[in-house]
This record gives C-alpha cells, structure tokens and sequence, in this order.
C-alpha cells in the first residue's frame, strides 16, 4: 500500500481485493461473492453484504472486472461478474501490497 | 478497449438512466431474495427471514447512492440535474431572468462589439499581401527632385489623382508605399534611404521609411484600448451582479434545503447543498431539487422513531398551487435508519416490500431534531 492511500481508499482496497480473489476461480453474482467472503473468512470479516456492491461497481468502472446478466447456477438471471485481462494482471500486484502491508504492521506489532 | 466501455457505461447513465436504475434496483432485489431463501432453509420463518435479510445487507437506499456515486457519470448526471434545475428556477422567477438575461447581454454585446472593432483595426493584419512589410516613404522637400531609389525598388504605390508632390507650408511632401524585399528590414531601408540622399548633392529636405501598419495604428492604439478596457470591466460588473444575486438567492435557508433535497452523498459534502439546520416553517410547501415537492411538517422527536400521527389530508388527493394532482403519502415506520433514506435521487422512491403503493418518506434535520415530512409524488399511488 503506498502512503498516500487514506483509511477509506484502504477499506476499499481489502474489498477490492477479496472481491478478485473470489472472482479468480469464476465468474459469481454478487450474492455468491458475499457468501464466499463470509465463508472463507468464518465470519471474521465485517464486509457488509450491500458494500460490495459499490466495490463491484467501483471494480467495473476501472475495468478490472465485468458485468453481464445471465443465468445463475439455480437459473434466475442475475448479473455475473468475472475478471478482465486487466484484473487478471492486478491481482497478484493487490496480493503482493496487501501482504507487504500485513508484514509491516505485524513487524511493528510484534507479531512477527 | 476499456476506455469505450467506460464512454458507452457513461453514456448509457446519462441516456438510459431509467434503464440503470432498473437493473440496479433488480440486482439488489436478487440479492435480497436470495438471501431470504437461505434464511428460509435455516429454519426461519417468512418474515424472520425477510427481516434478517434486510438487516445483514444494510441500508438499501444508501448503498444504492454509493453505487451510483462508484459507477460513473455522476458528474455529468449532476450538470444535467443542475442544468434543468436552473431552468425550473427561471421559469418561477421571469422577472430575475429577464433582468440577468437583459444585464448580462448588454455586458457582452457591448464587449463583443468593442473587441471587433479592436480586432479588425490593431489585432488583423492589413488587407494586402505581406502587409507587414508595406512602408511609408514619406518625403518633404523645397522643391521637386528626382525621386530617389525607385528604380532599385518593387512594389511601389503612388497615391492616385496625386502623383506629384503635395504642397504644404514650408514645401512639398510625398507619399509613396512600397514593399520592403524579402530579407530587407526597416532599418536597412532607413540606412539606404540616407544614403540615396546623401548621393544626390542638389536634393534638400528629408526621407523617411515608416513601417505603413505601424503608422495606420499609432493614433487608434491607446482610445481603442481604453474603451475595450471600459467594456470589459462593465462586463466584469455585470456578471458579479448577477453572480451576487444569485448566489444570496441561493443560499437563503429555504432553497439550500430544496438543494439538498435529493443531492448525492458526494454532493452533500460541498456546503452549498448542505441542508439548513436552522428549523423551518411548518407546513410550507417546498418544491425539491429534482422535482420533488415536500412539505415540511416538523416534530419533536427522536431520530427513528415511527410518525405516529398522520398529518392531515393523508392518502387523499390534492392539488397543488400550479393546479397539478398530487397525493399526500403517509410516512410509515422505517426499517431501516433513517440515514437510509435521506436522500435519494429525484425520479425513484422507496417501495416497502409487499406493498402496491408508492412510500416517499423523509426525513431532515432541523435545529438538532429529527423532523419527518411528506412528499408528493409524481402521479398516482397504489
């Protein structure tokens, strides 16, 4: 994470991240997203389920990700999203901030 | 590739919002549904899972203006609000835009007819080829002499009906314009003009190469920049008048609250459409920013707490003081805080969940408390 990012833009980043990285194993509608996140995490997590879909949206505004309406696995149509040739390329880089940033605060903490 | 999705996303907010929205609003929707179901099979009830649902995504209408806000478009979504907004003003108000029309045309015709003239006499070139190399030959002697250096010289103009000397008190003086050579500059033209002289020992008086533009310019210059500087300060004052009145109009407590009625979160933060504080009239008829009219109807009470007594007149249908049919929705207890419905856009409204009817509720802040209004909404309920 650079310095300049403040508090907000770094609540955004961790969603924005969770979100690529639930969209990294296929295209999801918003609900399956929330519930990977939730699961994943057992429930640790405070992630809103309305707030991802500002994150989304954020998400497809920058080009990482898109949206199309199809048909979910239990065939209602919904908006599924999935990662672009650009997401593809920023995940690793969000991955390997987020964990710089981790390491830092642990360092400083002492955890680690 | 992306840089079109985004101008065609953009275009579409501004072009098909009704379109967006709708697919937003069937979005949430899925969600919400979803959600339900899964509560469903974890053993709730119906209504326990509904409630549930609602409660773990939050506030509905909030997310749904952080969204709006994420998506893009939204600036050019608010010039055309605040563009059409402007024009409803006016409309109410015939006589301050005739005056601001009237006041700010007079400024920048007289501006623009002042700045013509100075463009056509100091700022354009002469109507002539190369004019900016035309000089002035000005000749003055006691007597007629042989004309010195036209025969080395092109491009040379005697003055018609005069092509002889003009007499004057203390001689004769002539005119004649040439045009320098390519790569001959005044001062060289001056120089050799001296030496010309010089050459011819029976010649008297004098010769002088003036550059012609500069000479046609040289008494026009300072008048004509005094006067475009008059008109372009009367301009400058005309558009602070209007400016001024303007902006008093719109800040006077009344129209900040019908200007931030309806504003997005991001455009709330800017203090121009930051809500009143100060408590206002009760049961005067407002008419909001994007074209939702409100009454306001202020109580004491406390924040979230359900409007128990109906104001009077509700669920009937009533007209306005421009004749249109409006209804008087009742206010009902919220499900969610009332920070979830403070502010939406303009056109959509809230729909409680089951119900046929249209629920527009809400709620601003005036000297601390909480106060609940009613809105009239566009058409019909139910």
């Amino acid at each position: 994470m650079t310095k300049s990012k403040s508090r907000s833009d770094l609540l955004h980043s961790t969603v924005d991240m969770l979100i690529l990285r639930c969209l990294s194993h296929g295209p999801m509608h918003g609900w399956a997203i929330a519930k990977r996140i939730d699961q994943l995490s057992g429930k640790v997590l405070p992630v809103g389920q309305g707030s991802l879909y500002p994150a989304l949206y954020r998400l497809e505004y920058r080009g990482w990700i898109e949206g199309r309406w199809g048909t979910s696995e239990s065939g209602r149509e919904a908006k599924l999203y999935r990662l672009t040739r650009v997401g593809v390329k920023r995940l690793p880089e969000e991955d390997r901030e987020w964990r710089t940033f981790s390491a830092a605060v642990d360092r400083i903490l002492g955890i680690a | 590739m992306h840089g079109v999705n985004r101008t065609h996303q953009q275009l579409r907010v501004l072009f098909r919002k009704g379109s967006v929205e709708r697919e937003m609003d069937k979005e949430f929707r899925l969600h919400l549904a979803m959600e339900e179901e899964a509560n469903v099979r974890n053993g709730m009830s119906p209504e326990e899972a509904r409630r549930a649902a609602l409660v773990s995504f939050g506030g509905v209408e909030r997310f749904k203006e952080q969204a709006r806000d994420e998506r893009g478009g939204r600036l050019l979504d608010d010039v055309v609000l605040d563009f059409r907004y402007a024009v409803r003003r006016l409309r109410r108000r015939p006589l301050f835009a005739t005056v601001a029309a009237l006041t700010l045309g007079l400024g920048m015709g007289a501006a623009t007819a002042m700045f013509s003239v100075v463009d056509g006499v100091l700022l354009k070139d002469l109507p002539f080829k190369e004019s900016g190399r035309l000089v002035a030959l000005w000749q003055t002697m006691p007597r007629l002499q042989g004309i010195p250096g036209d025969d080395s010289r092109r491009d040379i103009w005697f003055p018609i009906g005069a092509p002889g000397w003009s007499a004057f008190a203390r001689g004769y003086s002539r005119e004649t314009i040439g045009r320098l050579l390519p790569r001959v500059t005044v001062g060289q033209a001056r120089a050799e003009t001296q030496v010309l002289m010089s050459e011819h020992p029976d010649t008297s008086g004098e010769a002088r190469v003036i550059p012609r533009m500069a000479e046609e310019r040289r008494g026009l210059a300072p008048p004509l920049a005094l006067l475009f500087g008059a008109t372009a300060f009367l301009l400058l004052i005309a558009c602070g008048n209007v400016a001024t009145l303007s902006t008093a109009e719109a800040l006077s407590p009344p129209a900040r609250d019908r200007d931030a009625f309806g504003a997005g979160s991001r455009r709330r933060e800017n203090p121009a459409f930051a809500p009143c504080r100060k408590p206002r009239p009760r049961g005067s008829w407002e008419h909001g920013r994007h074209g939702v009219g409100f009454r306001r109807h202020q109580s004491p009470r406390r924040p979230g707490a359900a409007d128990s007594t109906p104001p009077p007149g509700c669920g009937q249908e009533r007209h306005n003081d421009r004749g249109a049919r409006r209804t008087v929705i009742q206010p009902r207890a919220l499900p969610h805080s009332p920070d979830d419905l403070l502010w939406y856009p303009g056109h959509s409204c809230l729909r409680q969940p089951g119900s046929s009817a249209s629920q527009l509720v809400a709620w601003s802040c005036g000297g601390g408390r909480w106060a609940s209004g009613w809105l009239w909404v566009r058409g019909r309920t139910g």
